[in-house]
Parts: C-alpha cells; sequence; structure tokens
C-alpha cells in the first residue's frame, strides 16, 4: 500500500561549534499516496536532511511529519521505507542476491514469504544473470540497479531517493531514470527524489517542490501535468520547457536579473 | 593467479637466499662468521631431535601468545567501539604497552614469574598486542557512513548491525594487524628464552653464540624467520579464505 507523505511546518536546526544553524524553515511539502515527487534546490539548502527525516534517520526541531497517517520511526519500524543513497551503499562482501536480500533478513522474513521475490526484483532492475557477482565487479549503474532492487524488496510504502544518479554519467543517467519511472510505475509505490537537475526534476514528476537556498523552504510547488509514460522525446517538447521555465524561474526568483553583458556580473559574482 | 605469489613468494624468495648464500660461502665472499646454508642443514640432520627441542616450544609458546594477544586486542577493541570514552584510554594504552622496551623488562618478569611457559606467552603476547588492536580498532569504525544510515532506514537491531556490518567491514584492516603482529610473536619468544628458559630458539642462540657454533647460530636465525614466515602465511591463508571480495575484478562497465 503506497502512502501519502506530508511535511508540516518542519524546522529544523543544527548545532555546529557551539553556534545554531537553521538549515530548514517552516518547510511544508504534500505528496498524495503513489505519486511521484521531486525536491530540487541549490546545493546545500537542506533538500537531503529534508529526505532523511522522511526516512526517520534524524527528527525535525519542530513541525510534524506524516507518512499514511503515521510518524516515520514506526514505518521505520515496519520496514515500510525503502531508501536510495546518493552512493550505491552495497556491501561488498555480500553478491548481488544477497544485497538485495539484505532487508529481508533483517526483518527477519523468509524468502517464500517475502513481498517481493529478490529474483524478480533483479529482473525488473534488469541485472539478471549477475546474481551471483560481488558489488565490485559491476559499474556504477549497475550496483545503483542493485540499490533499487534492495529498497524495493519489502514493497515499501514509500520510496525515497537521494539523488540516486547524481554520481554517473549524464547518458546513463537519463537511460537509468527512464527505467526508475517504469519500476516506480510497476511498484505503485510513493517516490520522493532528491535532485539538483531540473530536466530530471521535471521528467519525473508529477509535483516538483523548489527549494530556496539556506535556510531552506519550500519556496514554489509546481504540478507536472505531463502524461504517463514519461519518454525522453517529451523532454524537447514546448510543454516540457514551459515547466522547466517555471521551475527556473522559482530556482531564481530571488537573484537579481543579469546585465546583458553577463560576462562581468557573472566573473563578479562567482567571486 | 592471486593464491600463488601470496602463499609461496616468501618461501622461493627464501630458497633463492639460501642459493646465493651457498654459492657465496663457497667461493669464500663470507666471513666464517657466515655459515653455509648446507651446514645448517647438516645441524638438523645430524641432530633430528633438535627440531623438538628448539623449534615446537617456540612456535608453542608464540602461537599460545599471539592468540591470547588477539583475543585481548579483539575483546578491548569491542569494548572501545561500543563504549565510546573507553577508545581513548584503550588505545593509549595500547601505545604505552608498545613502547615498554621488553629486552630490559623481559628478564625482570623472568626473575618476577619465573622461566616457565607462562612468561614466555606473556612475552610474546606483550609483543604481538599492539598492531592487532589497532588493526581491531581502525577495523571496527571501517565501515561506510551512509551504510551506517542503511542499516538505520532497515531498522536492524544493534547485534544485525555488529554481525552484518561492522564485523565483516573490520575484517581487511583486522587482518592486517595480525599479519603484522605475527613476526612479533616469534621475536617476543625469542627474546624470553633468551632471558632464561630451558628449551627452545633462544636457548640454541645463546648456547650456540657462548660455543662459537656458527651454524648452529645460522639454525636458529633460519629457524626463526621460517617460524615467523609461516606464522604470517597462516594468517594470510585465513586471510584469503574469510575477505574474499577484496579479489573482485570488474566483470562489465
Amino acid at each position: 500500500m503506497p502512502a501519502s507523505i506530508a511535511v508540516l511546518d518542519v524546522i529544523k536546526r543544527f548545532q555546529m561549534r557551539g553556534s545554531e544553524v537553521l538549515a530548514l524553515d517552516q518547510v511544508r511539502l504534500k505528496l498524495d499516496a503513489g505519486r511521484f515527487g521531486a525536491i530540487i534546490g541549490p546545493s546545500g539548502c537542506g533538500k537531503s536532511t529534508l529526505l532523511r527525516m522522511v526516512a526517520d534517520l534524524f527528527e525535525p526541531t519542530d513541525g510534524r511529519i506524516d507518512i499514511g497517517g503515521a510518524p516515520p520511526s514506526r514505518l521505520r519500524r515496519e520496514h515500510a521505507i525503502g531508501f536510495v543513497f546518493q552512493s550505491p551503499t552495497l556491501l561488498p562482501w555480500r553478491t548481488v542476491i544477497d544485497n538485495v536480500r539484505l532487508p529481508l533478513r533483517i526483518a527477519g522474513i523468509s524468502e517464500s514469504n517475502a513481498p517481493r521475490k529478490p529474483t524478480d526484483l533483479i529482473d525488473l532492475v534488469g541485472l539478471k544473470g549477475f546474481e551471483q557477482a560481488l558489488p565490485g565487479q559491476l559499474s556504477g549503474g549497475m550496483q545503483q540497479r542493485a540499490a533499487i532492487a534492495r529498497a524495493l524488496v519489502m514493497n515499501p510504502q514509500v520510496l525515497l531517493l537521494d539523488e540516486p544518479f547524481g554520481a554517473l554519467d549524464e547518458i546513463t543517467r537519463q537511460r537509468l531514470n527512464t527505467e526508475l519511472l517504469r519500476i516506480w510505475a510497476e511498484s505503485g509505490t510513493t517516490a520522493l527524489l532528491v535532485t539538483h537537475s531540473i530536466a530530471e526534476a521535471v521528467f519525473m514528476a508529477d509535483r516538483v517542490f523548489v527549494m530556496s537556498p539556506r535556510p531552506g523552504r519550500i519556496e514554489t510547488t509546481i504540478e507536472v501535468d505531463l502524461p504517463r509514460p514519461r519518454t525522453l522525446g517529451m523532454m524537447s517538447t514546448p510543454s516540457f520547457h514551459a515547466i522547466e521555465g517555471a521551475v527556473r524561474g522559482a530556482l531564481f526568483a530571488h537573484e537579481a536579473p543579469e546585465a546583458p553583458e553577463a560576462g562581468a556580473a557573472a566573473g563578479a559574482k562567482l567571486q | 593467479m592471486r593464491r600463488l605469489p601470496v602463499f609461496w613468494l616468501p618461501l622461493v624468495t627464501a630458497v633463492l637466499l639460501l642459493v646465493v648464500a651457498e654459492i657465496a660461502q663457497r667461493s669464500g665472499l663470507f666471513p666464517i662468521t657466515v655459515a653455509a646454508p648446507s651446514q645448517v642443514w647438516q645441524v638438523l640432520v645430524g641432530n633430528p631431535r633438535l627440531f623438538g627441542e628448539t623449534v615446537v616450544p617456540t612456535l608453542q609458546a608464540a602461537l599460545i601468545g599471539y592468540l591470547c594477544a588477539a583475543a585481548a586486542a579483539l575483546a578491548a577493541a569491542s569494548v572501545a567501539s561500543l563504549i565510546a570514552p573507553a577508545w581513548t584510554p584503550i588505545y593509549r594504552f595500547g601505545v604505552a604497552l608498545s613502547s615498554i622496551p621488553l629486552t630490559a623488562t623481559t628478564p625482570l618478569l623472568v626473575v618476577w614469574i619465573g622461566n616457565g611457559l607462562s612468561t614466555r606467552v606473556l612475552i610474546a603476547a606483550l609483543a604481538s598486542y599492539f598492531p592487532i588492536l589497532v588493526g581491531a580498532m581502525q577495523g571496527f569504525r571501517a565501515f561506510e557512513s551512509t551504510s551506517a544510515e542503511l542499516f538505520h532506514v532497515l531498522s536492524a537491531s544493534p547485534l544485525q548491525r555488529l554481525r552484518l556490518l561492522v564485523i565483516p567491514a573490520s575484517l581487511p584492516l583486522l587482518f592486517a594487524g595480525l599479519k603484522i603482529a605475527a613476526p612479533s610473536a616469534i621475536l617476543g619468544t625469542i627474546l624470553a628464552e633468551w632471558a632464561g628458559a630451558e628449551r627452545g630458539l633462544g636457548v640454541l642462540m645463546i648456547y650456540a653464540l657462548g660455543a662459537f657454533d656458527v651454524p648452529k647460530v645460522w639454525f636458529a636465525v633460519t629457524a626463526s624467520c621460517l617460524l615467523a614466515a609461516a606464522v604470517y602465511a597462516l594468517a594470510a591463508a585465513i586471510e584469503m579464505r574469510v575477505v574474499r571480495w577484496q579479489a573482485a575484478t570488474v566483470l562489465e562497465d
């Protein structure tokens, strides 16, 4: 059962060398069950922190997070959260299939009672034939596929993705994004993706949450009404460009418009 | 391809050195204080009981001391990784232990505890404790920080985290420490035998040096080198069975 995600007025402060830093300020976000959401923002805006709070890795300083009516801690204890990190985070001593089985092992569920069969998932992510390979024998893209299979093996109510393909080249990334959409559609789960690519956010999501830099806030929420299944061809349509433009506009809303003689201005800004 | 060199390289090197030494001695390149390998071999062949009187007792004390050191270091490292404030004191105590000049303290210990097996075991353990401790302590924090996050999201118990993450991730560094410590255990035992024992390679060394029996001295030297290499090879062999993922080669990119 996919669950809705609601982030309600969440504030996060960190203690850093004695002083207090406000990382997230009054963040509000709503994503219906079974939908795909993308959080986009500049580096250091706290988007990964926000995703980690949804996964119960941190607790908000103030405010509340609600997943299908329950706090994240309960979902985590019920093994109902799937998380894909930026690095594959596979255990190098376990084979691909044993890495995919790890959540079952920890939850104490036998393979025959698994919510999803590890072998089926390996098939789904395109790693058939590599079940017995060690992670060190796979390319970065293949390792991340295994990590996605691992995140889905408990049939999670929410799938959280922290820039899952951020370390990969553009071509591999584009291909894996298309595949991720197929896998997500098949799984029927609610997905929340953190990214810093405008095109990726628009291509993947039903709803894009645009964050402002420090302290992080949800600046705007933009609905993406492109039909599904999404295809790479859509990325060159006017409607895609229009939504991209809207996201870009929201991201740079607070910056001074650049002068026509951009060279000098950009140079000055870089310092 | 990877198995053979790790096992045989120390042996092949030793054999090559022996051949070179034999040739050098016979052609008069070495002074009389260096014995030819064939003379050294004659020492053992002429008196086979020597093996049981020297090599066996030394190996016995060294192995027991080594295992005691490994057990103590693992226990200390476990405490250090479970109780954060204990980390620094345990490390510093290890540094202090390893900086004791055993050449000076060993004779005192022999007078204090006696020249029995327990003294030799204690010295062997003292000599090999620190490398194992460092390997274990660094090993227990060698897992990736995102792996720790993964185990949290998966709601793993502390015991599952230990068994499925912390211990496997520690093995490469732990074995590095075990391999470094292996020859130290042999040398520690010989040192203890120097200070007073009835049998062992250290005793043979003292006796042979006193009698200026050059081949016997070199027999003792060679035997202790081979023993150290053997204990190292044992640790390396166990490592290769346990730490298999390090040998991985990329199948496809």
